[in-house]
């Protein structure tokens, strides 16, 4: 069997040199230094997006000095994201029915040349991470962002229209078609009997709450909504991934942000749910609810799908990382918070078992 | 009294009139109202029966749906509550042709209120206007709209209690003929 990891290396040491010489007529060098290729980065293959094999690196506009991103794929699969993004940022700038866009970097290259697609966009410096704001700078920006999501709708034939072949859509039968998916994936490649019944009570929630699900559908949502994939520079958010647009269930993207801050910030988790609860309808609240559960079906099924790319502390972390989300999902379903010790625990374990080049590529990374 | 709320949109739409017209059929609890709306699977508001009219169809058709619903709903009720807009505006003249329902146009839609000066809406909401008791006016939304519940923010009693002094007028203003 060939190593994943050796072959994900063998990848980007062949792809650089080709990118650079496509980059160098347009004046872009690319940097010695490229954090986003260490560490997992082999194993992200995205289970909801297309998740093409694409490489992202930083660079330097020669002129100028600037910082830029390059997002740069001969894979097939990972052209059509990167095209499909370049869509989705166009269509949502463009559509009639949208209250309210979000900020995106400037773009400065797109080219299809020798069998690669390329996108540059500039780099938006911030002055520090998301994650190291403070408690109240955090809550205003997500809520700003999560808010300004919501008020894109498409309620109507012809928006339907305008949306569907871009964006994609997501209906409740479709949600409930994905966590069978995850099910299925995990059962398959983790066997265990904790995360499986864990599993089957939360599609069980799930499909008892279609209605509720539907409810919320048509909302433009952001299925990757997490600090990395959005940067901050003076008071502007700006989006970074425009591929992981789709219109379903709104509280998609909340779902996916307060999953997340259950393991990185809860106390910010708290504000946000106890928002919701105090301002929305109580509907709303049931929505969100069964979006999460669904978020922590689908991460469960990432992680077990990562277990047969991985071996050694990776494999080993991955299957503790299992455990730790099946744990989040256990509360979750209780309408309960993991606990602070279960978070403290998994936390250590995490650290002790990441590699050198993960650790370098989460540095600043949230 | 028994009141029907006619509306273009209701939540979890988004935008003008939405939260307006929900927040109406809380506050109108003394009454029997009922609520007919343009949307799919509305959120619920306790006591009142909502109709909802799914727009992911035809406008045609669409609109054929929400007169048959308006013809059914305006029975044995004493008060229309019309929020503007000419997918709705265009039923209720049509229904109004044969019934004698008391009609209050509340202007709370600014989009549709900008589309309906000129043209065939303009008309449209002109003979509306005619056919109503009375025509009222919105201010700003954020009189109507209470405060979010923030983190890190108090909320200023001051503005809660300007927004209830408005909403008592209004309801006043709405429901005396």
């Amino acid at each position: 069997m060939i190593d994943p990891q050796i072959n994900w290396n063998e990848y980007v040491a062949n792809e650089i040199p080709h990118i650079a010489s496509l980059l160098a007529p347009h004046d872009i060098a690319l940097d010695t230094e490229q954090p986003h290729t260490k560490g997992e980065r082999f194993l992200m293959q995205a289970l909801t997006t297309i998740g093409g094999k694409k490489l992202i690196l930083l660079g330097t506009q020669s002129k100028t000095g600037a910082k830029v991103v390059i997002k740069a794929t001969n894979d097939l699969v990972g052209k059509q994201e990167l095209t499909h993004e370049r869509h989705c940022r166009t269509l949502l700038h463009g559509m009639n029915f949208s209250y309210e866009t979000f900020n995106s970097p400037k773009e400065i290259l797109f080219i299809e040349k020798s069998g690669y697609t390329i996108f540059v966009s500039e780099f938006i410096e911030q002055a520090s991470s998301f994650l190291e704001r403070s408690l109240e700078e955090q809550c205003t920006y997500a809520l700003n962002a999560l808010k300004a999501q919501e008020r894109t709708r498409a309620t109507t034939a012809s928006h339907i229209a305008q949306i569907k072949r871009v964006f994609g859509t997501r209906t409740s039968h479709e949600y409930l078609g994905m966590f069978e998916a995850f099910i299925y994936t995990t059962n398959t490649k983790y066997d265990n009997q904790k995360t499986q019944s864990a599993l089957q009570e939360a599609y069980g929630c799930l499909v008892s709450g279609t209605t509720r699900i539907e409810q919320y559908g048509g909302f433009l949502t952001h299925t990757d909504f997490v600090p990395h994939n959005f940067r901050i520079k003076d008071g502007i958010l700006y989006l970074l991934d425009f591929s992981s647009l789709r219109f379903g269930n709104k509280h998609e993207s909340w779902a996916r942000f307060l999953n997340f801050m259950t393991l990185y910030n809860p106390e910010l988790e708290t504000l946000l749910t106890t928002y919701v609860e105090q301002n929305r309808a109580p509907e709303e609240y049931e929505s969100l609810h069964l979006m999460r559960l669904f978020r922590l079906g689908e991460i469960i099924a990432y992680y077990a799908n990562t277990l047969e790319k991985s071996a050694g502390d990776l494999l080993l972390l991955n299957q503790t990382r299992i455990e730790f989300w099946t744990d989040v999902l256990l509360a979750e379903l209780k309408n309960n918070r993991v606990d602070s010790s279960v978070r403290i625990r998994y936390k250590e374990k995490r650290d002790a078992l990441r590699s050198a080049g993960e650790k370098d590529r989460q540095v600043g990374l949230h | 009294m028994k009141i029907l709320i006619l509306s273009p949109l209701f939540p979890p739409d988004v935008g003008a009139p939405a939260p307006y017209v929900k927040a109406l059929m809380c506050r109108l609890k003394e009454h029997a109202v009922t609520g007919l709306i343009y949307g799919y699977l509305p959120e619920s508001v306790e006591g009142v029966s909502i109709t909802a009219i799914d727009k992911r169809t035809w406008v045609v058709r669409r609109l054929i749906a929400y007169t048959k619903a308006l013809v059914r709903a305006r029975k044995d009720v004493d008060l229309i509550i019309l929020n503007n807009a000419p997918s709705v505006e265009l039923p209720m003249l049509l229904v109004s042709l044969f019934s004698k329902n008391t009609i209050v146009l509340c202007e709370s839609d600014p989009l549709a209120l900008k589309a309906s000066s000129k043209g065939f809406y303009k008309l449209l909401h002109a003979l509306l206007v005619r056919r109503s008791k009375k025509v009222v006016s919105l201010p700003n939304e954020t009189i109507y709209t209470a405060p979010e519940l923030l983190p890190f923010n108090n909320v200023d009693t001051l503005v809660t209690d300007i927004q209830n002094k408005w909403w008592h007028d209004h309801l006043r203003e709405l429901t005396t003929l």
